[in-house]
C-alpha cells in the first residue's frame, strides 16, 4: 500500500516531487540505507520510531538499475514492507501501515451499507492517505489522492476511526442515514520531528548527544521590542540575558551562557548561518530568524578556540518551493521607562541641603524658603518646583516596525527576501534622538545539477543612531538638577540654572551625534553531491564577506540660554555655550570567511556512520580615521570644511586578526538507540606566537535511547534518552599581539623656542610570548524525557566546567624596581556548575482549545578557583572562591545614634551620628581598606527561570511569559545630590526621631558614608517580572478567504508590564548601574498585525 | 575562495584521480585532505599590529629612535599634576593644608596606611622611576649607535644616560641605597631578588654616566629641539648628585667627597652659560631666564582630556596649575592653603624671623613676637618682609590681575556661601603663589603652559 502524501500543512509547504530526487544507487539496499540515502539526496530528513517498523528496516529491496528516483523506492517499500509514509515540511514520517483486512473483502454474509468520505487538514485540504479503521472489526481503508474514501460497513450505528501520522486520532460515527462524512483533522503539533540545528550542521532531536537549546521564529516574535536578546530573556535553559539599559539601539544587553564562566571575556560565539564573527543576533530582522540553537556543552567543541562561552547559533529563513507567498506585519508600540525614578521635590531637597549644612555646622539658609513652600508664599519665579525627571522625560516615546517578506519558488530555485524598517524614539523630551533601522536580506537556493546546489545569501542592514553622544551625562544630569528652579523663565526662555540647564542636551538644543552604520552579510555557498561515484559523500563550501561602515559626527552647537540679572533683564549668555564644533570619525571593516567541507554518511544495516572534515579560514581587517574643527560658521553646513583650521585634529588607526582552522565529527549510531559522536578541531589563531599558536579541542558525547530498547516496555514514558558529554573548548578572545613588543605613538614631551606638543613611542605592555587561549573542559550528563504520549517534555541537564590558563596579570609577585608591568598571563582558573531544566506540557484538546505551559530554571555557580593575589589581602579578602563578579565591601552596621557610639568604636574620621557605621572586620582598632569583605554574589545572577502560558481556541490567542532571577546583588549608590526621594523619606534625622531609618542622614559627597562602599548600598536583584503579555485573533478563514488573504492575525501586547515580585524596589532591579546614570529599561505596549497573502 | 598557486595543479588531477578511484572513499578522503592541507594559508597568521610601531621598525630608524627618546622626557615627572604627587605633598606637613583632600587623604598618612597601592598619592616615585629606567635600559640595550648620523646617534645616547642618571639621582636622594639597574630585567629573571646598591657606588656611577653624557651634550639647542638635555643641564645634575651624596644623610661627607662638588660645581660655572636671575618673580615663568638649566615646557591643551597614566591623573601634556592653586576669587580653587608657620618663616626686610613660636592654649594661641623683629607688624604681618613672601604666596591684598585679594570674611575669596565659588574658598587666609602666572584667566578651555623649573 503506498500513499505519499503531498499535503500542504498549515505553516505553508511544498510539494516537492520525490520523483526529482534521483537516487544514485542500484542493486541491493536495506530500507534504513535507502531512507539515509534519500536523506543526502535531499533536505528531507525520515522520522519513525525504530522499534515501531520492527524488522522493516533492515530488509533489502532492490533498486532497478537506471533512474531509480525516491519516488519510485519508496513505492516499493511500501509495497513490500507494508510501511505508511507522511511529508509534513521536510520531514517524511514512517508508520507501519496497519494491517488492513482490505477493501476487497467484503462480508457478503452482512448487510452493509457503503459509507463515502473526505478527509482534509485544517486548511480544508485533502489528506490523501489517513487510515480509517472501523471501530468493531478492524476493517479499513485508506484516503485516496483527493482525501476521498469507501468503506463498506456492517449496517447499524458505526464508529470509524480516521488517524493519520502527524494529526490528532477522530472517531466519527455513521449510520446508514447518514453516509457521507466528511472529517476535519487537527494538526498534532506535539508529534513533529523536530530539526535542530548544530554546528556545520543539522540533527534530529531524538539523535543529539548534547547539551542544545532551540527556540524557534514563533516565540523569538512573540515579543515585540527592537532587541532580538530582550525577547529570549528568560525562555531558553541556560541562556542567562539581562538588559542592563534600553537606550533605542544601545540597550547595553548581557548574553551569557549558563553565567559567567571567566574572568575574561565570557560573551558567546555568535554563529550566523554558518558564519562566526558577524556580531550578536541583537539587531537582526526578528522576522527573519527561523530558529536559534544554543550549543551549552561539549557540542560547542566543534567550534574550537572561541566555543568555551558557549555558542549561540542563528538561522534565517529561506525559501520553499511553491507558490509565493507574501507576509506582511506591523507593530506600533508605545514605550516608557520600565522605572520611572521619583526625584526629590523642591522643599524635600532644600530640607536636605540645610540638614547637610547643619551637619557640617553651618547655617541652615534654607528654613525661611522651606517655611515658604509650606505655606505656599514661594515665589515661583525663584523658587519653583520642579520635577526634571519629568521636564526631561517623555511619558510614552512611540515605536513601530514594517516588516515585509517574500518567499516561495520552485524546486530548482527558491527564494526568501524580506525587509525591515524599524523605528524606535527616545525617551527624551523634545528630542529628535533616536534609532532607525532597516534591514534587507536575500536569500536564494538554486539546484543546478541534481548534485550542485548553489545559494547566495545578501543582507544588508543600516542603522542610524541619533543620539545625544553621552546618555550617562543626560541622565546624571538630571539627576543634578535642582529641583527649586524652573527650566524656563516665566516668559518661556531658558533659564540658565545653577548647575547648567540639563535640557539643551536633552532636547538636542547643545548638540548631538548621529551615527550611520551600515552592515552587509554576504554569503555563496555550494553543496556538490558526489553520491554518484561515492555514496554517502558530498562536498559543502562557502565564502562569506561581511563588511560593516561605519561613520558618526558629533555636532556641539550654542544655543540661547538666559539669566535674569538684577536689572530685571533677560540677558542672553548664548556666547558662553562655544561655538558650533564638530568631530567625525568613519570605521571599516571587512571580515572574509572560506570553509570547505567533505561530508560522509552512510548506513551498514543497523549502523549508521556520518561525519565530515572541514577546513576554514577567516581574515579581518579594519581602520578608522577621525577628524574635529571647531568654530564652524553655520550649523547647517556640519562639515569639516566650514571650521576653523586652528585647533583642527585628526587620527586614524588600523586593526586586523586572522584565523585558520581544521576540524572534523564522527558519528555513529547503532539501531538509533546508540549513539555517539566526536568532534576534533585544531585551531590557529594570530594571537598567539607562532609556536603557540595551534591548539587542538576535542570533544565527545554519547547518547542512549532507552525507550528504543525492545525490553522497554512504558506505558506512559513515550521516550526516554539520556546524554553525557565532555569536551575541551577555548576562549581566544583576548587582546591581539600580546605575544609581541610593540610600541606605542603617544603625544609626549613638549619642545622648542616655541614650544610644539611632541610625538613620542613607548613599549606597550611587556610581551608574553608564551600567551595561549583560556581552556575550558566542560562534562555535561543529562536526561530527555517525553511522557503521556508528547503530552510532557522535560529536560534536565546538568553541568560542571573548570576554566583554566584564564589570562590575568600576576600581582605584586616581582619587585617594582624591575620596572615590568607584568604581561597578563595564563594562571588563572575558574570553576562553573549547576544544571538546568526545561519542562514543558501541551496539548490540543478534542473541541479545538489548545495551551501550553512551559518551564525553564537554570542554576549556574560560578567560582573563581585561583588567581595571584598579593600575600598581603587579609584572607576575607581573598577572592579565591568567590563568584566572578564578586563585591567587595564594607560591612555597614546600621547608622549611628550618637556620638559617644562614634567615639566608642572605630572609625572613620569624618563619622557623624546618622553616618553609616562601619564594622571593624578586623579589630584592630580603625576602619581601613582591611575591613571590607567580599559578597556572596555578585551582578550576574545564579539563578534565572522563566515561565510561559499561552493559550489558543478559534482563532483567538493569550501568550503570557515571566522571566525571574535570584542570587545577584548589586550596588547601587545615589551619587549627586538629587536622588530617589526614598533616600530622603528614609532618611536618618536624630536618635529620638529615626532609630530605625534605612537610609543614612543627609550625607556630603566627601563624607565616607557615600565614598567607602558599604553593604548598605547593596541590593539583592530577585524579581519576577512579567516580560510579556499578548493577546492575538487571526480571522476564521471563511472571512480571510473571501479578502485573498491566507492569513489576518491581529495583536496587542505589552512587555515589562510590570513585576510579581521585585526586591529592588527603587531602580529595575536589572540595572547594574551603581549610579543610577543609565538609560532606563524599557516597558513597551504594542498593537499590530500581520497579514499572509 | 583562495587557493594559493601551489594548490592549483591539484585542480587538473581531481577528475582523472576520482574516475580511477571513484569508488573507494578512502582516496577521496586522502584528496580532499591533501587539498586541505594546500590549501591552508597558515601564513595567513602571520600579522603585525597596525595600531603600533613593531619591534623591528622602531630599532632600525633614527628617526623613530628620536621620537622614543623625546618619550623618555615625558617621563620626568613634574610638580604640577593635579591630585597627587608634588602639589599634594606639602599637605601632609605643617606647611600647608590641602582643602579639597582634607582629612581622608592625610589620614592615610598619618595613619600609616600608605601601601605600594596607594603610594602614588603622597608622590611615591618608585614605581614612575623604575618604569622609566627600564625604558632607557632598553633603549641602550637595543640601539645600534651606527645606525645613523654618528654626532647624533652619540647625543641621543649620551641624552638617555642624562635621564637615567636624573632618575637615580632622585631616588637615591629620596631613599638611599636603591637597587642600581643598568640593563633590563626579563620576566622570567624578575624573581630573583636585587641587592640594594650602596649609595656611594650610586653616586659615582651617576658621576661618571654624566661626565661621559656631558661630552656628547650640546651646549645648547635651538628651534624644536630646545628644551633636551643639555651639557650644562648634566653637569649641573653631577654637582647636585655629588653634593646630596656627601651629605651626612648618607655617610660621612668626607673632604675628597666635599672637593668633588667643588669641582663639579666649577666645571658647571667654567661654561660661563648661567648666572643668578635678577628676577625671582618671573624666573618662574621665563625658561630663558640665565639661572635655568632644566625645565619642563607644557602647551596649552583644549579640553579637560585626563590620561590615567604611571598611576595618578596628569592633563595629557599639561596641567592647570593656576586654576588649581589660584583662590576663588579668581575662578580658582585654593588647593592648598599655606599654614602662618611657613609665613613666619620668612624673615623680616631687617633678616629677623618675625615669629618664634606660639604660646597659650590650643584654642588661643598667641605669637611670640621676637623682640628684634623691629619692622614687624602683627596687625600687618605681610608688611615689610623678605619679598620673597609676597611672591611665593598669596595673602590679603595681593593684587592679582589688578584685584586686591579678600580672604577676610565674606571676602570674594573666602568660604562665604553668599561668594562665587565658595566651596573652593580657602580655609587658612592663604594660597600659593610662587611660580604662578597671574595674569591667568579662567575659561579659555586651554591648560596652562607655565613650565615646571
Amino acid at each position: 500500500m503506498f500513499n505519499l502524501a503531498m499535503a500542504s500543512v498549515s505553516i505553508g509547504q511544498n510539494t516537492l516531487p520525490l520523483s526529482a530526487i534521483k537516487l544514485g544507487h542500484s542493486g541491493e539496499i536495506s530500507v534504513r540505507a535507502l531512507f539515509r540515502l534519500i536523506e543526502n539526496e535531499s533536505d528531507l530528513t525520515f522520522s519513525y520510531h525504530a522499534g515501531d517498523l520492527g524488522h522493516s528496516l533492515d530488509q533489502k529491496i532492490v533498486l532497478a538499475t537506471g533512474s531509480q528516483n525516491a519516488e519510485a523506492a519508496l513505492q516499493l517499500v511500501s509495497q513490500t514492507e507494508g510501511l505508511q509514509f507522511k511529508r509534513l515540511n521536510n520531514t517524511i514520517n514512517v508508520l507501519k501501515a496497519p494491517l488492513l483486512s482490505g477493501d476487497a473483502s467484503p462480508l457478503p454474509e452482512e448487510q452493509t451499507y457503503l459509507v463515502k468520505g473526505t478527509v482534509v487538514d485544517e486548511n480544508g485540504e485533502s489528506l490523501p492517505g489517513a487510515t480509517i479503521l472501523l471501530k468493531k472489526s478492524g476493517k479499513g481503508t485508506i484516503t485516496d489522492i483527493d482525501g476521498h474514501f469507501e468503506l463498506e460497513v456492517p449496517d447499524g450505528r458505526q464508529s470509524l476511526i480516521i488517524s493519520f501520522i502527524g494529526y490528532i486520532t477522530r472517531e466519527v460515527a455513521v449510520t446508514p442515514t447518514n453516509t457521507s462524512v466528511k472529517v476535519t483533522m487537527r494538526q498534532n503539533v506535539e508529534t513533529f520531528e523536530e530539526i535542530v540545528v548544530v554546528g556545520y550542521g543539522k540533527q534530529k532531536k531524538e539523535s543529539i548527544t548534547g547539551a542544545i537549546s532551540k527556540i524557534e521564529t514563533e516565540e523569538i516574535t512573540q515579543t515585540k521590542t527592537a532587541n532580538v536578546a530582550n525577547n529570549l530573556a528568560g525562555r531558553v535553559p541556560g541562556l542567562v540575558i539581562n538588559a542592563r539599559g534600553g537606550e533605542p539601539g544601545q540597550e547595553n544587553m548581557d548574553i551569557f551562557i549558563r553565567g559567567k564562566a571567566t574572568t575574561g571575556d565570557a560573551s558567546p560565539l555568535f554563529v550566523i548561518d554558518g558564519v562566526a564573527n558577524r556580531g550578536t543576533f541583537e539587531r537582526l530582522n526578528p522576522e527573519d530568524i527561523e530558529s536559534i540553537s544554543i550549543l551549552k556543552d561539549a557540542s560547542a567543541a566543534i567550534y574550537g578556540a572561541q566555543a568555551a562561552n558557549g555558542v549561540i547559533l542563528v538561522t534565517t529563513k529561506r525559501g520553499k518551493a511553491g507558490a509565493p507567498k507574501l507576509n506582511y506585519s506591523n507593530t506600533f508600540s508605545y514605550t516608557q521607562p520600565a522605572k520611572r525614578q521619583q526625584l526629590m521635590n523642591a522643599p524635600q531637597y532644600l530640607t536636605w541641603l540645610d540638614e547637610q549644612n547643619a551637619r557640617n555646622g553651618r547655617p541652615q539658609i534654607y528654613q525661611n524658603i522651606i517655611g515658604d513652600y509650606r505655606e505656599g508664599d514661594n515665589d515661583p519665579n525663584i523658587w519653583s518646583s520642579t520635577d526634571w525627571w519629568g521636564e526631561a522625560m517623555d511619558t510614552w516615546s512611540p515605536q513601530y516596525q514594517h516588516n515585509l517578506s517574500l518567499s516561495g519558488g520552485s524546486d530548482q530555485f527558491k527564494y526568501y527576501v524580506s525587509g525591515q524598517h524599524l523605528h524606535q524614539d527616545a525617551n527624551f523630551k523634545g528630542s529628535e534622538f533616536g534609532f532607525n533601522q532597516n534591514n534587507i536580506r536575500s536569500n536564494i537556493d538554486a539546484s543546478i545539477t541534481p548534485f550542485l546546489d548553489v545559494g547566495l545569501d545578501l543582507a544588508g542592514r543600516f542603522e542610524n543612531t541619533q543620539g545625544s553622544g553621552g546618555v550617562e551625562g543626560l541622565i546624571r544630569g538630571i539627576y543634578n538638577m535642582a529641583p527649586f528652579e524652573a527650566p524656563y523663565y516665566d516668559n518661556g526662555l531658558l533659564r540658565n540654572t545653577s548647575k547648567g540647564n540639563i535640557l539643551p542636551g536633552i532636547n538636542g538644543l547643545s548638540g548631538g551625534s548621529e551615527t550611520d552604520r551600515a552592515v552587509y552579510n554576504t554569503k555563496l555557498s555550494t553543496n556538490i553531491s558526489l553520491d554518484q561515484w561515492v555514496p554517502g559523500l558530498s562536498v559543502n563550501a562557502f565564502g562569506a564577506i561581511d563588511i560593516i561602515d561605519q561613520s558618526r559626527k558629533v555636532l556641539q552647537k550654542p544655543y540661547d540660554i538666559y539669566f535674569l540679572n538684577g536689572e530685571g533683564e533677560y540677558e542672553n549668555l548664548r556666547d558662553n555655550t562655544g561655538t558650533i564644533n564638530l568631530f567625525q570619525q568613519t570605521d571599516n571593516e571587512t571580515s572574509q570567511t572560506y570553509h570547505a567541507r567533505v561530508n560522509y554518511s552512510r548506513d551498514f544495516n543497523q549502523h549508521s556512520i556520518s561525519g565530515f572534515v572541514a577546513y576554514e579560514q577567516n581574515q579581518v581587517k579594519g581602520e578608522y580615521v577621525s577628524a574635529s574643527r571647531i568654530g564652524l560658521i553655520s550649523e547647517d553646513l556640519p562639515y569639516l570644511f566650514t571650521g576653523s583650521e586652528a585647533n583642527q585634529d585628526n587620527d586614524g588607526r588600523g586593526w586586523q586578526s586572522a584565523r585558520v582552522n581544521y576540524f572534523g565529527r564522527f558519528n555513529y549510531s547503532f539501531d538509533d538507540r546508540y549513539l555517539l559522536e566526536a568532534t576534533l578541531r585544531i585551531d590557529g589563531s594570530q594571537n598567539f606566537a607562532k609556536d603557540a599558536r595551534f591548539g587542538t579541542f576535542p570533544g565527545i558525547s554519547a547518547g542512549w535511547r532507552i525507550s528504543e530498547e525492545s525490553f522497554w516496555k512504558s506505558d506512559f514514558i513515550e521516550s526516554l534518552k539520556l546524554r553525557a558529554s565532555w569536551g575541551r573548548l577555548g576562549n581566544d578572545r583576548v587582546n591581539s599581539f600580546q605575544y609581541l613588543q610593540v610600541y606605542d605613538i603617544e603625544e609626549a614631551a613638549v619642545f622648542g623656542e616655541n614650544p610644539v606638543l611632541g610625538t613620542g613611542l613607548t613599549p606597550a605592555t611587556t610581551p608574553n610570548p608564551a600567551i595561549t587561549w583560556e581552556t575550558a573542559e566542560k562534562t555535561n550528563i543529562g536526561i530527555d524525557l517525553s511522557l503521556f504520549n508528547g503530552l510532557l517534555d522535560f529536560n534536565l541537564d546538568g553541568f560542571y566546567e573548570q576554566r583554566s590558563d584564564i589570562l590575568a596579570q600576576r600581582n605584586a609577585s616581582v619587585p617594582i624596581y624591575t620596572g615590568i608591568v607584568l604581561p597578563d598571563e595564563n594562571i588563572g582558573k575558574t570553576r562553573n556548575m549547576g544544571f538546568e531544566a526545561a519542562i514543558l506540557h501541551r496539548r490540543t484538546l478534542n473541541n479545538g482549545f489548545r495551551y501550553r505551559v512551559s518551564g525553564q530554571f537554570t542554576y549556574a555557580r560560578n567560582k573563581i578557583v585561583f588567581v595571584d593575589e598579593s600575600p598581603f589581602v587579609p584572607k576575607w579578602q581573598k577572592v579565591e572562591g568567590s563568584p566572578i563578579d564578586y563585591l567587595l565591601v564594607y560591612q555597614a552596621d546600621g547608622l549611628y545614634q550618637s556620638w559617644e557610639e562614634i567615639e566608642s568604636s572605630p572609625h572613620f574620621p569624618d563619622a557623624k551620628p546618622g553616618d553609616v557605621r562601619f564594622v571593624d572586620i578586623n579589630n584592630d582598632g580603625s576602619i581601613t581598606a582591611e575591613d571590607r569583605i567580599l559578597l556572596p554574589y555578585g551582578p550576574t545572577p545564579r539563578v534565572v527561570y522563566g515561565f510561559s502560558l499561552g493559550a489558543s481556541w478559534k482563532g483567538l490567542e493569550l501568550n503570557a511569559f515571566f522571566q525571574g532571577q535570584s542570587g545577584a546583588s548589586t550596588i547601587y549608590r545615589p551619587w549627586d545630590v538629587n536622588q530617589d526621594a526614598w533616600y530622603f523619606e528614609n532618611r536618618w534625622i536624630s536618635a529620638e526621631a529615626t532609630p530605625n531609618a534605612q537610609s543614612p542622614a543627609a550625607w556630603d559627597m566627601s563624607s565616607s558614608t557615600i565614598q567607602e562602599v558599604s553593604t548598605i548600598w547593596v541590593r539583592d536583584n530577585h524579581f519576577l517580572r512579567i516580560k510579556n503579555v499578548e493577546l492575538a485573533y487571526t480571522l476564521p478563514e471563511r472571512f480571510t478567504d473571501q479578502i485573498r488573504i491566507s492569513n489576518f492575525r491581529v495583536f496587542v501586547s505589552g512587555f515589562n508590564l510590570g513585576f510579581l515580585y521585585n526586591s529592588v524596589s527603587l531602580y529595575d532591579p536589572e540595572s547594574r548601574s551603581d549610579t543610577g546614570w543609565y538609560y532606563p529599561q524599557q516597558r513597551v505596549l504594542s498593537t499590530g498585525l500581520s497579514l499572509i497573502f | 575562495m583562495v587557493l594559493p598557486t601551489a594548490a592549483r595543479p591539484f585542480y587538473g588531477l581531481i577528475p582523472n584521480f576520482l574516475k580511477r578511484q571513484m569508488m573507494n572513499p578512502k582516496y577521496i578522503f586522502l584528496l580532499v585532505g591533501v587539498l586541505m592541507l594546500s590549501t591552508s594559508c597558515n601564513d595567513i597568521l602571520e600579522l603585525e599590529p597596525l595600531d603600533a610601531v613593531s619591534e623591528t621598525a622602531l630599532w632600525n630608524d633614527p628617526e623613530l629612535l628620536e621620537i622614543y627618546v623625546n618619550a623618555r622626557y615625558e617621563e620626568l615627572p613634574h610638580g604640577y599634576v593635579q591630585w597627587a604627587g608634588g602639589l599634594r605633598v606639602t599637605s601632609l606637613t605643617d606647611e600647608s593644608y590641602d582643602i579639597h583632600q582634607g582629612p581622608r587623604l592625610t589620614s592615610k598618612y598619618t595613619q600609616g596606611e600608605i601601601t605600594p597601592a596607594n603610594m602614588h598619592l603622597f608622590g611615591g616615585f618608585w614605581i614612575e622611576a623604575y618604569s622609566a629606567i627600564r625604558n632607557l635600559n632598553t633603549f641602550l640595550e637595543k640601539v645600534d649607535p651606527e645606525l645613523g648620523e654618528p654626532v647624533r646617534m652619540a647625543q641621543l645616547i649620551a641624552e638617555v644616560r642624562f635621564l637615567r642618571a636624573w632618575f637615580y639621582t632622585e631616588l637615591f636622594s629620596r631613599y638611599g641605597a636603591v637597587p642600581l639597574l643598568t640593563s633590563t630585567i626579563t620576566v622570567d629573571g624578575a624573581g630573583q631578588i636585587q641587592e640594594r646598591t650602596p649609595v656611594d657606588e650610586i653616586v659615582s656611577f651617576i658621576d661618571s654616566e654624566l661626565q661621559e653624557a656631558a661630552e656628547d651634550l650640546p651646549v645648547s639647542y635651538a628651534g624644536n629641539d630646545f628644551g633636551k638635555a643639555t651639557k650644562g643641564a648634566a653637569l649641573a645634575l653631577r654637582a647636585r648628585a655629588l653634593l646630596y651624596g656627601a651629605s651626612p644623610l648618607f655617610g660621612q661627607g668626607t673632604p675628597e667627597q666635599w672637593q668633588a662638588v667643588a669641582e663639579a660645581c666649577e666645571a658647571l660655572f667654567d661654561l660661563e652659560v648661567y648666572s643668578l636671575s635678577a628676577d625671582f618673580q618671573s624666573l618662574f615663568l621665563n625658561v630663558n631666564d640665565p639661572e635655568v638649566i632644566f625645565f619642563k615646557q607644557f602647551v596649552g591643551i583644549r579640553g579637560s582630556e585626563v590620561n590615567f597614566k604611571l598611576g595618578y591623573y596628569t592633563p595629557s601634556g599639561g596641567h592647570n596649575v593656576e586654576e588649581w592653586r589660584l583662590p576663588n576669587g579668581n575662578a580658582g580653587w585654593s588647593q592648598e592653603n599655606p599654614l602662618m608657620n611657613l609665613v613666619n618663616e620668612f624673615e623680616t626686610i631687617t633678616g629677623e624671623i618675625p615669629v618664634l613660636g606660639y604660646t597659650g592654649a590650643d584654642d588661643n594661641l598667641a605669637p611670640i613676637i621676637n623682640p628684634n623683629a623691629d619692622s614687624y607688624d602683627p596687625s600687618d604681618p605681610y608688611a615689610d618682609r623678605d619679598p620673597r613672601l609676597s611672591f611665593s604666596i598669596v595673602h590679603d591684598g595681593t593684587m592679582i590681575n589688578n584685584r586686591e585679594v579678600e580672604f577676610w570674611e565674606c571676602g570674594m575669596d573666602s568660604r562665604c556661601e553668599d561668594v562665587q565659588f565658595w566651596w573652593n574658598g580657602a580655609l587658612i587666609d592663604h594660597t600659593i603663589r610662587k611660580g604662578l602666572d597671574l595674569s591667568w584667566e579662567p575659561g579659555n578651555g586651554l591648560s596652562s603652559t607655565t613650565p615646571y623649573i
